[in-house]
């Protein structure tokens, strides 16, 4: 029998494991998001790994009129700059990288001040996050707009990796104390752990690219 | 176009020195000399590593998005945006090591999501039309003195659009 993590996708296989799913402890968690045992599904024989698609039709959508038309922020616009620098970059053009850091590093000096604080700030928003996820993925399958579907999916599983991560130090924060901290430098994928995974279990880069986070001391 | 070296893949096995007819591959920082390759593609063939690939002078036009599809995805973004400051607040704020490490891992992990969803909504290639038509709209607004832009005219004449 195989289970699946319900937050990162990882896949617990009775068949090459020393111990059954069923008689891990209660404490056991995902070797990969730190999820506990209760947020694994038994999986289907027959059913191949990878995440689910969502319905084949997504249900009607009402849009407030400007949302499309909705100004960018100043943090927006300092991702926006800050990823063009990086497609330069790849194309070789080190200058055009140059000016666009330039107006990414205005913008991020010019973010306002976030509507939220705290840790407490950081849920609320990815719980609003996760909500607008999933209509989201209900769109873009509808529109075929696989870029828009795939991005959707990789942080969505990003954000649902924070979520744990960021309720599980708030209820212990030691769990962090001994151990190191990664992030994935494409995708975002935080990870918790003495040694990062091979492959980034969300967008599949090679470990090489899973950036340790320092601590000072 | 012309060839570039991948230095993560590059695994030393020289072949792109033997074939290339201009001696662009033989350079002291690694990298092929760009202004030497002709773009003949002899070293990409011959690297046992594939390290070497083709950079395109043109890319095709970036895929159209709907506007409902940018909506969704904007409103994402500015809370990964929203989520970068609150943590970089956190981080700055606290004399916690602990803490001060899960904040700067919330830091990179929601710019990283912002960007790659900002690339989503329209923003994926720097040529692009998109781009074009934000660079003038920035021009055009009203901004404080710090604004660099002499870096936006630089980029609005640099940049070779493809729509």
């Amino acid at each position: 029998m195989k289970y699946r993590c319900g937050v990162c996708g990882y896949i617990y296989d009775d068949a090459v494991e020393a111990v059954p799913f069923d008689e891990l402890p209660d404490d056991w968690v995902c070797p990969v998001c730190g999820e506990g045992k209760e947020g694994f599904e038994p999986m289907d024989e027959e059913e191949a790994p990878g995440p689910t698609d969502g319905p084949a039709t997504a249900p009607e959508i009402e849009w407030e009129e400007d949302e499309g038309l909705r100004e960018l922020s100043a943090g927006q616009l300092s991702a926006i700059c800050s990823n063009l620098a990086r497609g330069c970059s790849k194309q070789h053009l080190d200058k055009e990288s140059a000016l666009f850091t330039e107006i990414a590093e205005y913008y991020e000096r010019h973010s306002v001040k976030a509507q939220y604080e705290g840790i407490d700030g950081i849920l609320t928003l990815i719980n609003k996050d996760l909500g607008t996820m999933e209509v989201g993925k209900m769109q873009a399958a509808e529109l075929s707009d696989r870029g828009s579907l795939r991005v959707l999916t990789w942080s969505e599983k990003v954000t649902l990796i924070a979520k744990s991560i960021v309720e599980r130090y708030r209820a212990d924060p030691s769990f962090i104390e001994r151990t190191n901290v990664y992030v994935c430098d494409i995708c975002g994928f935080i990870y918790i752990g003495d040694e990062p995974p091979e492959i980034c279990p969300v967008c599949k880069v090679p470990g090489f690219l899973i950036l340790k986070i320092g601590r000072k001391v | 176009m012309f060839a570039s070296r991948n230095l993560r893949l590059c695994t030393k096995d020289c072949m792109c020195l033997y074939v290339c007819p201009t001696g662009a591959s033989d350079t002291e920082t690694g990298q092929i000399d760009f202004a030497k390759c002709i773009a003949c593609g002899a070293c990409i063939k011959s690297c046992p590593s594939g390290a070497i690939s083709m950079v395109p002078d043109e890319y095709p036009v970036q895929q159209r998005k709907t506007k409902s599809m940018c909506g969704t995805l904007n409103l994402i973004s500015a809370n990964k945006a929203q989520s970068e400051v609150i943590a970089k607040r956190i981080r700055d704020g606290t004399d916690d090591p602990v803490l001060e490490q899960l904040a700067s891992a919330l830091v990179r992990s929601n710019r990283l999501m912002a960007e790659d969803i900002c690339r989503e909504a329209g923003y994926m290639l720097p040529q692009s039309g998109n781009v074009r038509q934000l660079l003038e709209d920035l021009l055009a607004m009203e901004h404080p003195d710090d604004f660099p832009r002499e870096a936006v005219e630089k980029l609005l004449a640099m940049m070779r659009f493809n729509e």
